[in-house]
């Protein structure tokens, strides 16, 4: 009897509080903003602009994380009690405890389309893990009230050159600007991470592009986050079966089926903190010359022409495909790397990958390509390593982007 | 191959799936194949070392059997022991040796130049070499008859479970297993299932993480830091090492459940101790009975007076620390541990209370308390020990000698108001579910005992921990190294 009420109120549970966020989810909403509002726009960063619209979608991330656990806890109990029928019990407890960690699994997956979910994993700026950052700036792109939107899409450079919260504090009101870099991304990550963003109008993806992007490798750790099996079909068709696949899209692969595996290194990172995540990768800078000169000969010996080369140009054309179909203009910034980089690379390198941009740009009015020479000109002063600019270059790049969108702006879309 | 990584997997299931099918004697073939091949998966040249000592030890093992004048057995004992001393000293041993021989010499003026070989040690020499060894002394010992059976005794030194990183099972517990079919209990497969779950949370979730974090403090030739931190890298390492090698230990245990074998525990409660002897009754267990049987027993033991028996523990533990690795830094802690257990002998007689420890039913509050008490310093004392020993496994380029003084200061002359860095936590977290496997260990053993719901709630919160907090990188063993 007891147990039958249990069961009833688990099932009961995720319609009463729906039934509460119909009725008062907007009204608490805008009490909380009131009172609320300003620090949650401060804490948000430039990351959303209504903080009533943020509330009350929080608390619908809320009323459907609740819902999800009650059924995924009926759902447990009810296949442990058709265990208890049905198995011995030498074989009950594996069957229990597959149903829990599918269970698990099943409110990860659920948990991670939430922003809330991903709001409980940040920790500040500058000390939660890349996913968490990126999936709160994915998810609150459906918030945004402002017109137009642009996404900054690519590596760590396209972070490094322009600063969304300048570019949105000048033209916010008729364009806003989400910054979606995943640190290490190359053109196939980022063809992956532009099927991933939600089903919202994108005017203009933005790319700061180097030969980083195409020279490098096939994979990177974005991979592990980003791949799906349906992307097989892509990873194939841009000659995947000729690179090496490394590590990163197996596990991308395995976290497809299970979410709680994709979750695992941001979770770790809230649970342990962010500064064990980042040992591995300061351990391996330790190790790199202290002489830029050393550290650019070291780089540009895995910077190289082949498989890998033509994986990414191919990806990158399907990238730029996609963009089109979603009506978003590519604007690619052709630029470049620190020029001591740049020098210890192969000659070849840089013509191959303007002869592959300049192609694509002919054959598709979609792309605004910007090449090296329409951009404001960077030394290696202006450079705090190989690869990022420092703050003040930071900004004059914006400025100019800022300027390029402006022109943008004022013209109408041609040829899409 | 190492067992935190794809290629095992597969490669366990083929074994299994072949096992379960085939009858005892096609066993042991396929099982022997197995292994050969998981060893030859590193390296198949060191196939041909692994085969010959074990060829060797069985052949002297015939012969110390079938000689019946004490000379000729031991001569045949002499040589199987030369034999093993001599792979373990060309491989292991000889370049330490002489660039130290080199070294102390030119202190004299004198510069010889030794020849440096060119070799790699070959994975696991010092578990099967010892492994092997321990068959021909107790065949001479007539503790044991030897095996006439090749297969049997080729399968006893190279199966694949215990073959690189032990536990050292001794001949008369395993060789009788392979000499008799095996037989497969549902509650074995249960427990076995299960140790090898809670020894891959140890090796990918405890030490694997932990090591991300001592790894970056001694890559660098100077601690960063000096204040509370540089004990909680010492704790860090400590569980580490702990989760990695009672981890490989629990893996090992479980696999050969599967398939109806029995090895010995390995670990119990190392750091759950007060006293240096207890602690050698939970660490490595296989090896400190190994070398209480047949170095420190032979030597003397404690049969003749007080410094007899402290001469003969201070060998056996530098042999010991030596048998870690071939380096001054292993030694240290070697001799470090003979002199701890030397001062809590004298202690223990002083005081007439040796190995003496309270009942838990029996003993007051007080005494728990002082019990307590007793452990978390004893657990320091240990500590200190594993920054000796991870000196000993330092990346090129960094001196041990600079670092582990450098350590020792920051340890000793801490500020205790220095700013806590972001180890604490998962040092305190991971530390603690080493602890409590460790506080659990007797029950962790018994897992076919537990009720149905406990059994599924452990294998979900195994399997959501591996899933959520491992490291999936295939980080080697460390006692791979030795």
């Amino acid at each position: 009897m007891k147990r039958n009420r249990l069961l009833f109120g688990l099932a009961v549970f995720p319609l009463a509080v729906w039934a509460l966020w119909f009725l008062l989810g907007k009204l608490l909403a805008s009490v909380l903003a009131s009172a609320l509002g300003a620090r949650l726009l401060k804490l948000g960063d430039g990351k959303f602009t209504d903080p009533a619209v943020f509330i009350q979608m929080r608390l619908q991330d809320l009323a459907l994380l609740a819902s999800a656990a009650s059924l995924l806890t009926l759902a447990c109990l009810l296949a442990g009690c058709w265990f208890r029928r049905r198995l011995p019990s030498r074989l009950r407890w594996v069957a229990n405890s597959l149903v829990l960690f599918l269970c698990c699994n099943l409110f990860a997956a659920i948990a991670s389309h939430t922003v809330l979910f991903w709001c409980l994993l940040f920790t500040g700026q500058d000390n939660t893990h890349n996913y968490t950052q990126y999936q709160i700036k994915r998810g609150l792109m459906r918030e945004i009230a402002v017109p137009r939107q642009a996404v900054l899409l690519g590596n760590s450079q396209t972070h490094a050159e322009i600063d969304k919260r300048l570019l949105n504090a000048r033209l916010g009101r008729q364009l806003w600007t989400s910054e979606l870099h995943f640190p290490g991304s190359r053109p196939f990550d980022m063809l992956l991470s532009l099927e991933d963003l939600p089903p919202v109008k994108i005017d203009y993806v933005i790319v700061y592009l180097s030969e980083g992007y195409f020279y490098s490798g096939a994979s990177s750790e974005a991979d592990m986050f980003f791949m799906r099996w349906r992307d097989l079909g892509q990873f194939y068709e841009c000659g995947g079966k000729n690179v090496d696949a490394g590590r990163f899209f197996p596990y991308g692969l395995l976290g497809d089926v299970l979410p709680l595996f994709r979750l695992r290194e941001p979770i770790a990172s809230r649970l342990f903190g962010f500064a064990i995540l980042g040992l591995n990768q300061e351990r391996r800078d330790q190790s790199l010359s202290a002489d830029l000169a050393e550290r650019a000969r070291t780089a540009a010996a895995t910077y190289r022409l082949g498989p890998e080369s033509d994986f990414q140009k191919k990806a990158f054309a399907l990238f730029a495909g996609k963009c089109r179909e979603r009506h978003a203009r590519l604007v690619l910034c052709c630029g470049q790397l620190n020029p001591i980089l740049g020098r210890a690379l192969d000659p070849a390198l840089r013509p191959d990958m303007l002869a592959c941009l300049r192609d694509l740009a002919r054959r598709d009015p979609n792309i605004i390509l910007l090449e090296e020479s329409q951009l404001p000109v960077q030394t290696e002063k202006d450079y705090m390593d190989l690869t990022h600019v420092d703050q003040a270059n930071q900004v004059r790049f914006t400025e100019y982007m800022e300027t390029v969108l402006q022109k943008l702006l004022l013209t109408p879309p041609a040829g899409i | 191959m190492v067992f935190n990584s794809l290629t095992f997997l597969m490669f366990l299931a083929v074994v299994l799936a072949l096992y379960y099918r085939l009858g005892r004697r096609g066993q042991n073939l396929m099982l022997l194949l197995a292994s050969y091949v998981f060893y030859g998966w590193w390296d198949y040249r060191f196939l041909a070392l692994l085969i010959f000592t074990t060829l060797f030890d069985f052949a002297c093992a015939l012969k110390i059997d079938a000689a019946t004048q004490p000379g000729r057995r031991k001569r045949w004992l002499a040589a199987s022991i030369v034999s093993n001393m001599t792979v373990l000293g060309i491989f292991k041993y000889y370049n330490f040796f002489a660039s130290s021989l080199q070294s102390a010499l030119a202190a004299f003026g004198v510069h010889p130049d030794f020849p440096t070989l060119h070799v790699i040690l070959p994975l696991g020499i010092s578990f099967y070499t010892f492994l092997s060894m321990s068959y021909t002394i107790d065949v001479y010992r007539k503790e044991l008859p030897a095996t006439r059976h090749p297969l049997d005794f080729m399968l006893y030194v190279a199966y694949f479970p215990h073959l690189v990183a032990g536990p050292i099972v001794r001949a008369s517990y395993l060789l009788p297993q392979c000499q008799r079919p095996r037989v497969i209990q549902a509650a074995e497969v249960e427990n076995g299932l299960w140790l090898i779950l809670m020894g891959y949370i140890k090796k990918i979730v405890i030490a694997d993480r932990l090591g991300q974090i001592v790894d970056w403090s001694f890559a660098r030739p100077t601690p960063p830091f000096n204040d509370l931190n540089a004990w909680i890298v010492i704790y860090a390492f400590a569980f580490q090492i702990y989760g990695d090698f009672a981890g490989y230990s629990d893996i090992a245990r479980g696999l050969a459940k599967l398939m109806g074998f029995e090895l010995t525990v390995n670990f119990r409660a190392p750091y759950l101790v007060s006293n240096p002897a207890a602690f050698w009754r939970n660490w490595h267990i296989s090896l400190s009975t190994w070398l209480r049987d047949y170095l420190y027993i032979p030597l003397g033991g404690n049969r003749h007076g007080s410094w007899p028996t402290y001469r003969n523990l201070m060998i056996t533990m530098l042999l010991g620390g030596l048998w870690h690795g071939a380096g001054f830094a292993f030694i240290l802690w070697g001799f470090y541990h003979g002199v701890l257990l030397c001062l809590h002998r004298w202690w223990g007689q002083r005081s007439g209370r040796q190995n003496q420890a309270p009942s838990a039913g029996t003993a007051s509050a007080l005494a728990r308390l002082k019990q307590l008490a007793l452990i978390a310093l004893f657990f320091q004392i240990t500590c200190v020990g594993w920054l000796f020993f991870r000196a000993g496994g330092l990346p090129r380029g960094v001196a041990q000698w600079p670092v582990v003084k450098s350590y020792l200061h920051a340890m000793i002359h801490f500020r205790g108001t220095g700013p806590w860095s972001g180890f604490l936590v998962p040092v305190v977290l991971l530390g603690g579910l080493a602890l409590f496997f460790q506080w659990q260990n007797d029950r962790m053993n018994v897992f076919s005992q537990w009720t149905v719901s406990s059994k599924g709630a452990a294998v979900f919160a195994a399997l959501a921990a591996i899933t959520l907090l491992g490291v999936f990188e295939g980080a080697q063993f460390i006692y791979f190294q030795f």
